[in-house]
Parts: C-alpha cells; sequence; structure tokens
C-alpha cells in the first residue's frame, strides 16, 4: 500500500521535489516584515503567536533549506538566485547572532539553557549559509568558537560531528587556526568512539537515524578535507546501516537507542550512492518517514538535508 | 512575550485566573484591546503566511 502523495517521476530528483515542497511552509514560520524587532526569526510561535518567551535558536537551520533551494538551479525552481529570498536568509543569519548569549552560545527549550546541541547544529547551519553563498562576513563568531570548543557532549555522537564541522567553518570565517585545531579534536573524539561494529554511539547505543545526520556531518567535513580517516569511518557505519534497513529504507525504530524513524540521506550521497537508492525507492513508494510528514521543529533540519542531498547530487552530477 | 510577563501570566492562571468570572472578565477586556478596538495590525494568528503571489511580485520588482 502506498499514499500517492507527492507524485515524483521516474526521473525527477525525489529530494529536491519533496525539499522545495515544504519551502512555502517553512517561509510562513519567518517573521519576513523588515521592520519588525524580530525581523528573520523563524520561531513562528514566538514572533507571531507570542505564546513562548523566548525563541528556539534551532528554528534557525531553516537558513540551511533556504540557502540549497537558493543554489539548486533547475527551470522549475522559483527561488532559484532569488534576490528576495537571499535577503530573507541574511535577515536570519542576523537573527540566529543577535539571539546568542554574551559567550556566543545559543538556546532550544527554556532561557538560558546554554544548549551544546542548539549551538553547534544552528552554527553550522548559519556558517555554511555564509559560506555556500558567498555573504561578506559581517557578524563575529569567535566567542561561539571558543565555546564550541571547550563544552562536549561525548555521549551524543551527532552533536560532536555537527560541533566539529561547525568549527572548521568558524575557521574559514575567521582564520584563526585554534578553531581549527578544535574541529580536528572533536573529529578525533568521535572517530575513536566508533563502536567496534560500526555505529556512532547515540547515548551508549545504535541508532540509525542519529547515525545518519551524524553521517551528514562528517560528509560535509570530508568534502572540506578530503580526510580519508573519516571516509574509511563513514563506510564502516553504513555497512553495518545496510543490513539494518530493507529496501525501501524502514528499519525497526524500537530497536533503536533513541527510537528514530528517520534517514537523512545527504551522507549516504557523499560516501555511497546506493543507499541513496535504498532510501529513494522508499520515497517514491511513500512509505517512509520524510519532511512532508514531520511537525514544524523537525521538517526543518529535515528539509535541510533533503535539499542538500539534491544540491550535491547535482553538483557530482 | 518575555519571561517576566510569562511568570506573571502563568502566576494570574494559576490563582484568580481559576474564578471563571473573573478569566471571563480579563478575556473579554483582552479580546476588545488587542482585536475589536485595534483599527490597524489587529492581531490574526492564522495571518502572515508565505504568499506565492507577493513573492513573484516582489521578484519581478527586482
Amino acid at each position: 500500500m502506498n499514499i500517492d502523495f507527492p507524485k515524483i517521476e521516474n526521473k525527477e530528483n525525489v529530494f529536491y521535489k519533496i525539499g522545495v515542497s515544504q519551502i512555502p511552509r517553512i517561509l510562513s514560520l519567518q517573521d519576513r516584515e523588515c521592520e519588525s524587532k524580530t525581523y528573520g526569526c523563524f520561531d513562528r510561535y514566538y514572533w507571531h503567536y507570542k505564546i513562548l518567551d523566548f525563541p528556539n535558536s534551532r528554528f534557525q537551520e531553516a537558513i540551511s533549506a533556504l540557502t540549497y533551494v537558493y543554489l539548486y538551479k533547475s527551470p522549475d525552481n522559483i527561488f532559484y538566485e532569488s534576490y528576495i529570498l537571499k535577503k530573507w536568509i541574511e535577515a536570519g543569519i542576523e537573527f540566529w547572532c543577535r539571539s546568542r548569549h554574551k559567550d556566543g552560545c545559543v538556546d532550544e527549550s527554556y532561557p538560558n539553557e546554554r544548549h551544546f546541541c542548539a549551538t553547534a547544529l544552528s552554527c553550522y547551519a548559519i556558517t555554511e549559509s555564509i559560506i555556500l553563498l558567498n555573504i561578506k562576513n559581517k557578524w563575529d563568531f569567535s566567542n561561539t568558537g571558543d565555546w564550541l570548543s571547550i563544552n562536549n557532549n561525548r555521549d551524543v555522537s551527532n552533536q560532536m560531528a555537527g560541533s566539529a564541522v561547525a568549527l572548521l567553518n568558524i575557521y574559514s570565517l575567521t582564520g584563526n587556526k585554534k578553531y581549527l585545531n578544535s574541529a580536528q579534536n572533536k573529529l578525533d573524539k568521535l572517530i575513536s568512539s566508533q563502536a567496534m561494529k560500526g555505529y556512532y554511539p547515540e547515548y551508549g547505543g545504535l541508532d540509525v537515524g542519529y547515525c545518519s545526520i551524524t553521517l551528514n556531518y562528517l560528509a560535509s567535513y570530508f568534502l572540506k578535507t578530503h580526510n580519508n580517516n573519516i571516509k574509511e569511518s563513514a563506510l564502516k557505519c553504513i555497512k553495518l546501516l545496510k543490513s539494518l534497513v530493507d529496501n525501501f529504507g524502514w528499519f525497526d525504530s524500537n530497536k533503536m537507542s533513541r527510537k528514530t524513524q528517520y534517514l537523512y540521506p545527504s551522507g549516504f550521497c557523499v560516501f555511497d550512492r546506493s543507499f541513496l537508492e535504498i532510501i529513494e525507492n522508499g520515497l517514491r513508494k511513500n512509505v517512509i518517514l520524510n519532511p512532508v510528514w514531520m511537525d514544524d521543529r523537525y521538517c526543518v533540519p529535515f528539509t535541510s538535508d533533503y535539499l542538500r542531498t539534491a544540491y550535491l547530487f547535482d553538483q557530482q552530477a | 512575550m518575555s519571561p517576566v510577563k510569562m511568570i506573571i501570566l502563568r502566576i494570574y492562571g494559576l490563582t484568580l485566573g481559576r474564578i471563571n468570572i473573573i478569566a471571563l472578565i480579563i478575556k473579554k477586556i483582552l479580546v476588545y484591546i488587542l482585536i475589536k478596538n485595534k483599527k490597524d495590525n489587529k492581531y490574526i494568528a492564522s495571518s502572515k503566511y508565505f504568499d506565492l503571489e507577493e513573492f513573484i511580485r516582489m521578484k519581478i520588482k527586482k
């Protein structure tokens, strides 16, 4: 049984089609009024409904989705190189930078949380967009870089991977080698923590969904540095994941340490295209979790990854 | 909304707000101030979504 939405012809890039279908929704989350004090904020529950007393910084990861749709060249992509879209992206970057605490970190669930995951992953999204769009960097990332350098969450591999590539980006933007050293240090800690079976531990156990997120960040790091240790490590993980998913990308989430049900595809786009085809099979049948099925909070990063996959696919074609 | 306002709102909700008549009066006052009596910029929850026509118009203007 399958649900016939969205209808995707065989040759179309399924990740682009699904990702771009979420862009109007993501843009609806953003305050796009330039006179507004919260211009650029993607947390609609904060700036519009006012039922929250602080913005969830992770919503600013929507910048990533907008960046990849801005860059993706396709005859039917109305967002390709749109001047207005770029303005909204810059507004989102500005809002994130202003929302930070003085020490450079951000909050996700409550005021003064100073969350490692939110800081690492949102910082990566912001800095990656600045680099990809070649925006002149007028923001200071050194405080965020310093904060990420001294903080860790070794129990959660995907956050360590995200922080490593965020630090690498901060090095690109600042030229300060201490961030490159911090990035390498975090990467080394991550790879050394990889289990013998191949998975990157999430609170001590195997989780396919979070492994795919870790692979996404490792892929980004690999593309910037061509460090073969990363590729070897990633392929070991992918070999394990292949044994756990079926031909449509489904796996038993109840057996996972964090009960995830999703697969982030961009890492497979870089390391193993055959795995990507497995996910595509599931998406064409509409039988696996994808951004269309998700709530606002998790639709944002998942859509970003789908559009990143489409972009990478196009670049490597 | 700020953390201080949120705390005040919660304290109200857990105390005076539990009394139906007070809650009803406060609500009517707020609806009048924020929605009915406002000429410009009325709060409408289901608004400010992305508009494709407007986006295409903005693209053409540029």
